[in-house]
């Protein structure tokens, strides 16, 4: 073989594609050349296409460098033939030995690209005069940014690559003319007119990326004699991560060899690169005694747009692609000797490559261990409260590797303590290949009070290199913002009507809801609880809830709602009620917000009545109805609550299918009050032997979360979380992660888990999470045959087929939702105006997410409304409320936050519109509770309410949707029956 | 019909064999170029376009500034005379040498028939032992 011409590398590797089909093939590269000329490269592989690590190798590049087309198809060849000819290779002074040929064809994936650039290799090889460049032609023959001049013909590939690309901006403080790259045509180091603008770079993208499992690129160059690995923009430092080629900041000093600048890289990477380039050197050496350079390479000046750099960067800028180490191989002293020394280099550089591929995968035996956390950092933790963070430390090698912790973490200064949670001491076991790999060591802080600092320091210590790094801690404390509020909850005797769920009164079903809220509620949140009908009165006062389970301020308050019993003859005073709770909060202090959650079920007819005690509701106030608009009176309960800053709930006529609504509306109101976002809020059934997964999705902005699983039969079901690293986190694991409980109380069982969860090699929190619910055969079983009171209800509310549940997921988040839904009149036909915002950390998320509001309207039946972003993070819409009666609007936001997470957000709020009054179905104070007014439905022929006139009758007839069918069916003109009656 | 160059102002002009040889540089050398500093390296070479090849220039460890490159005899004199002391290294005549490599390119193409395939330069070896490592 001596020099092979363009034609003869194609032809070449497509023969030994043909000749070894079983161990290769060939590459059909996507991108034609300005000179039309098709190129391929060969892959080497005995396994399928995508199940190997793969090794890169391009050549070619520079026209010149005839050699370097030769040297790789001369792997290639050689490779194919030792493998099916079951020998080893040798090399002058070099040898491999068969088992070393198969773990190189067996092992890996090896794609060889022989000549990138055949345009440039065929001018070299035939155009004579040196005024077109001759020979010793360098880049492709792109005319485009030529106007004409031979020598500005053409694009230095090896600049056109997507690094550091726009030499003019990211090295503005080198003088012109470095070789650094150059927007100017006629240079040799024309980078083009942007990057990837070249057919030939973008077909190496093009192999690169179709390639997920590429974890190292080799391009064959010459000359000089050196080994080069990244970067090549400026000297290799590890300790300053916002040094880097993404930084503008840097661009007056990025290529300077000055110590204002250097190009940060992992000290586990530079280890990595270090030593494989050295494996590739000695390959190289010990052929014939070459004595070749391994060096990174960036020397005096720097190069921009290089491919090398380039692979390298592609996993920084986006981490979602693998990590490519890069190596340029200048093979020689000259570009085209002869082809007899030609011919030894091929032999050198062949066994460099060699020697390199069997390196390559346990990092040349490296232990590269260095940590990526230069300082830990806890950041605006709450006063006394305890959360994690890990030392991250990065790693590549194919042995067993042991962190120790052998000092600290000790307090240096201030407030609080650190701890290690998990231990002192974290592992990794040996690995097949040193692909990187974090260990992580939990560190501990339990705050001190509001507004300290503290500061300490912790070392870590490798056991197998010796390596030794003392990283910085720094926390701060932060006031937990918390919340006093009290429930204020009706005893009139309505109370004791039926609830329309199977066997239950309504204060059954206050009972089995309200302490929902109590169990849930912050540690240092404070709750009371007071009672009324005719007359209010101090159920529990307000007390700071305390430990989950048994704190005292829960105990106090559950006992409460546990003994809140019906006043058959009270009437119903939630003037009363309301004017109570406030003077109950009144002296309370220490807390950043206060509320008053208002339940009732009917009407108030005994003063006070609200609109006597306007003056008092100066706190948050939220109320929820039990009840239809007939029964309740939406227009006094949204006095109560507009301008406070909290809302009103309306449940209508339940039954069983909304057995959930009532205490899941209590779990939305604590999230109002306590400023958590509602993540996910379903609903499902579990059968007997089967598992329910419900999936919800936890992003950067989300620090801690309550998984909460409501059901009648809660002790015949397993309830547990998976993390998206596949984590359990059930009631034997929950204990050991620092911050993190389960608790359940009469209403509710629920994990509270500080995020992130401290696992001992990996942290969990972003990601898609799970809660599980399992119900096994046995228990329902014996659920079902059981006699014990509860559980007959628990019974009675599951069905013959399974148990019912409803699983609700809150955060503390600086990702916030918040909606409205509002009537555009009280009487139908109506509009609901529906809108939302979205923020996080207090930035409108702008073209990030779709809100669906899904409207239940009271006749049954639910319209599906897509709102439209009219400004950034803000969604507004509406829809038609034709009927009256309570519509539940179900707001659904889901996206991407700012880090790119996917992320939900849920929000229920209820709309109420009627015929008639203003007020439905008022009634004057002295009368008993609301409630025994009547409790049929609200909705479309329920002719209570309307007035009286012939106009009130039709609008009354006219929301029916039957009749409208049939008047429709009749030929009738609905719409313009309806305009008529308006019109009047 | 015969081709016109004229009217069409922003189609490429290829130089004609007389322009060429009007601005012919002479042959290109392989030479290599070694200043005392960078400083001093970076002033002499300042704005005068060379071809210093694919790595650039390396500081070797005496401090000294070397690079190799193609560089036309009107380069090398100017070099030479914007710094005495630079040393540069005439070590070939590269579109000589090159002209002669020309006859070392494969003619036709010598894998036309889909059997022919290129010659391996390693020597297969019969293994003597269970090689766990290389033999370097």
């Amino acid at each position: 073989m001596s020099y092979l011409n363009v034609v003869e590398v194609e032809a070449a590797i497509a023969n030994l594609a043909l000749a070894y089909p079983s161990r290769c093939r060939l590459i059909p590269l996507p991108e034609e050349t300005v000179e039309h000329r098709r190129s391929h490269a060969l892959s080497i592989s005995s396994a399928p296409p995508g199940t190997r690590d793969a090794v890169v190798i391009l050549a070619g590049v520079h026209a010149r460098e005839w050699g370097s087309c030769e040297i790789v198809v001369n792997l290639a060849t050689d490779l194919l033939r030792a493998y099916t000819a079951g020998t080893g290779l040798g090399y002058g002074g070099a040898t491999y030995s068969s088992q070393h040929v198969r773990r190189i064809v067996d092992d890996l994936e090896l794609v060889i690209f022989p000549c990138v650039n055949p345009d440039g290799r065929h001018h070299s090889q035939s155009v004579d005069h040196v005024h077109d460049g001759g020979a010793a032609w360098r880049k492709n023959r792109n005319p485009a940014s030529s106007d004409g001049t031979p020598r500005s013909i053409g694009i230095d590939l090896n600049r056109n690559y997507d690094f550091a690309w726009d030499v003019r901006t990211l090295f503005s403080g080198l003088p012109p003319g470095s070789n650094v790259g150059s927007d100017v045509p006629s240079s040799d180091v024309f980078h083009g007119t942007a990057p990837f603008s070249e057919p030939e770079t973008r077909n190496v993208r093009w192999l690169v990326e179709g390639r997920p499992r590429t974890r190292w690129l080799v391009d064959v160059h010459s000359y000089s004699e050196q080994v080069l690995f990244e970067w090549g923009d400026d000297t290799n430092q590890s300790t300053d991560p916002s040094q880097n080629f993404a930084n503008p900041a840097h661009n007056s000093t990025r290529g300077m060899m000055s110590a204002a600048y250097g190009e940060y890289i992992h000290g586990d990477d530079a280890e990595v690169a270090r030593r494989l380039a050295e494996r590739l050197r000695d390959g190289i050496s010990t052929v014939r005694g070459k004595t070749y350079t391994a060096k990174q390479s960036f020397a005096l000046y720097p190069v921009s747009g290089a491919v090398c750099d380039w692979a390298f960067a592609r996993h920084i800028v986006d981490p979602s692609k693998g990590k490519v180490h890069g190596f340029t191989i200048e093979w020689g002293k000259e570009f085209i000797p002869a082809w007899t020394e030609m011919a030894e280099i091929v032999k050198d550089v062949t066994s460099g490559l060699l020697n390199f591929c069997l390196a390559a995968p346990c990092a040349g035996g490296a232990v590269a261990v260095a940590p990526v956390t230069q300082t830990l950092t806890f950041n605006d933790v709450p006063a006394n409260s305890t959360t994690t963070r890990a030392i991250v430390v990065s790693s590549q090698t194919c042995g067993a590797l042991t962190l120790n912790v052998t000092a600290g973490p000790t307090l240096s200064s201030g407030a609080g303590t650190f701890g290690l949670p998990l231990g002192a001491t974290a592992t990794l076991p040996s690995a097949a290949t040193a692909i990187t790999r974090q260990s992580l060591v939990w560190v501990s802080f339990t705050a001190g009070a509001a507004g300290t600092v503290a500061t300490g320091t912790i070392t870590v210590t490798c056991t197998e290199t010796g390596g030794s790094w003392t990283i910085p801690i720094t926390a701060n404390a932060i006031a937990r913002p918390k919340v006093a509020s009290v429930l204020v909850l009706d005893r009139s005797g309505s109370m004791d009507q039926p609830s329309g769920l199977p066997g239950l009164k309504r204060i059954d079903i206050l009972h089995a809801s309200a302490p929902g809220f109590v169990g849930l509620l912050g540690d240092d949140d404070a709750i009371g609880v007071v009672a009324f009908d005719t007359d209010a009165a101090i159920s529990a006062p307000v007390v700071t809830a305390g430990a989950p389970g048994f704190g005292p301020g829960r105990l106090l308050s559950s006992n409460a709602i546990g003994t809140h019993v019906t006043d058959l003859l009270g009437s119903t005073s939630i003037g009363d009620g309301v004017s109570l709770a406030h003077d109950l909060l009144a002296p309370v202090a220490g807390f950043d917000g206060k509320a008053i959650v208002v339940f009732t079920d009917g009407h108030e007819n005994e003063a006070k009545l609200i609109k006597d005690i306007q003056s008092k509701i100066d706190d948050k106030v939220f109320a929820i109805g039990l009840g239809t608009v007939n029964e309740l009176n939406p227009v006094t309960l949204n006095r109560l609550v507009s301008n406070s800053g909290g809302y009103l709930l309306l449940t209508g006529k339940l039954d069983l299918s909304q057995q959930f609504r009532l205490p899941k509306y209590f779990l939305q109101v604590l999230s109002g009050v306590t400023n958590r976002e509602i993540v996910v809020d379903p609903d499902g059934l579990v059968v007997p032997g089967s598992t329910a997964r419900v999936p919800f999705e936890i992003s950067e902005a989300d620090e801690e979360i309550d998984v909460v699983l409501l059901s009648p039969a809660r002790k015949v079901l397993d309830f547990w979380l998976e993390t998206p690293e596949g984590d359990v986190v059930d009631p034997s694991t929950v204990g050991s992660l620092a911050g993190s409980t389960l608790s359940a109380n009469e209403a509710l069982t629920f994990y509270r888990v500080a995020l992130p969860a401290a696992f001992a090699d990996h942290g969990s929190s972003v990601g898609r999470w799970y809660a599980v619910i399992e119900l096994d055969r046995r228990g329902y079983a014996e659920l079902r045959r059981s006699s014990d009171a509860n559980a007959a209800v628990g019974t009675s509310l599951a069905t013959a087929n399974g148990i019912a549940y409803s699983v609700s997921v809150q955060a503390r988040s600086t990702l916030r939702f918040d909606a409205t839904a509002v009537a555009s009149r009280l009487e139908p036909p109506a509009r609901i105006d529906l809108s939302t915002i979205l923020t996080q950390a207090g930035l409108p998320l702008d073209g990030r997410a779709t809100v669906t509001v899904y409207v239940a309207r009271p006749s049954g039946g639910t319209q599906v409304v897509t709102l439209t972003e009219n400004g950034p993070g803000e969604f507004e819409g509406g829809c038609p409320a034709p009927q009256a009666g309570i519509y539940e609007c179900h707001f659904r936001a889901a996206g991407t936050s700012l880090a790119g997470r996917p992320f939900t957000r849920e929000q229920v709020r209820t709309v109420a519109v009627w015929f008639g009054t203003e007020e439905p179905g008022g009634e004057e104070p002295g009368g008993k509770g609301g409630g025994e007014r009547d409790s049929t439905d609200d909705g479309p022929g329920d002719g209570r309410g309307c007035d009286c006139g012939c106009h009130g009758l039709v609008r009354c007839l006219l929301a029916d949707p039957g009749l409208e069918r049939a008047l429709l069916r009749l030929d009738v003109d609905v719409d313009a029956l309806r305009r008529c009656v308006e019109d009047r | 019909m015969a081709a016109s160059s004229r009217g069409s102002g922003s189609a490429p002009r290829r130089p004609s064999r007389k322009d060429r040889d009007a601005d012919d540089p002479g042959p290109l050398f392989q030479v290599q170029i070694t200043a005392s500093d960078p400083d001093r390296f970076g002033a002499a070479i300042d704005g005068l376009d060379l071809d210093l090849g694919c790595s650039g220039p390396q500081v070797l460890r005496d401090g000294r500034v070397s690079s190799g490159g193609l560089l036309y005899r009107g380069q090398i004199d100017a070099l030479r005379e914007r710094d005495p002391d630079m040393e540069v290294e005439e070590l070939s005549n590269f579109t000589e040498t090159s002209a002669e490599r020309r006859k070392e390119v494969g003619r036709g193409n010598r894998f036309e028939a889909p059997t022919a395939l290129p010659e391996g330069l390693g020597e297969l070896l019969r293994d003597e032992r269970d090689a766990g490592e290389v033999s370097l």
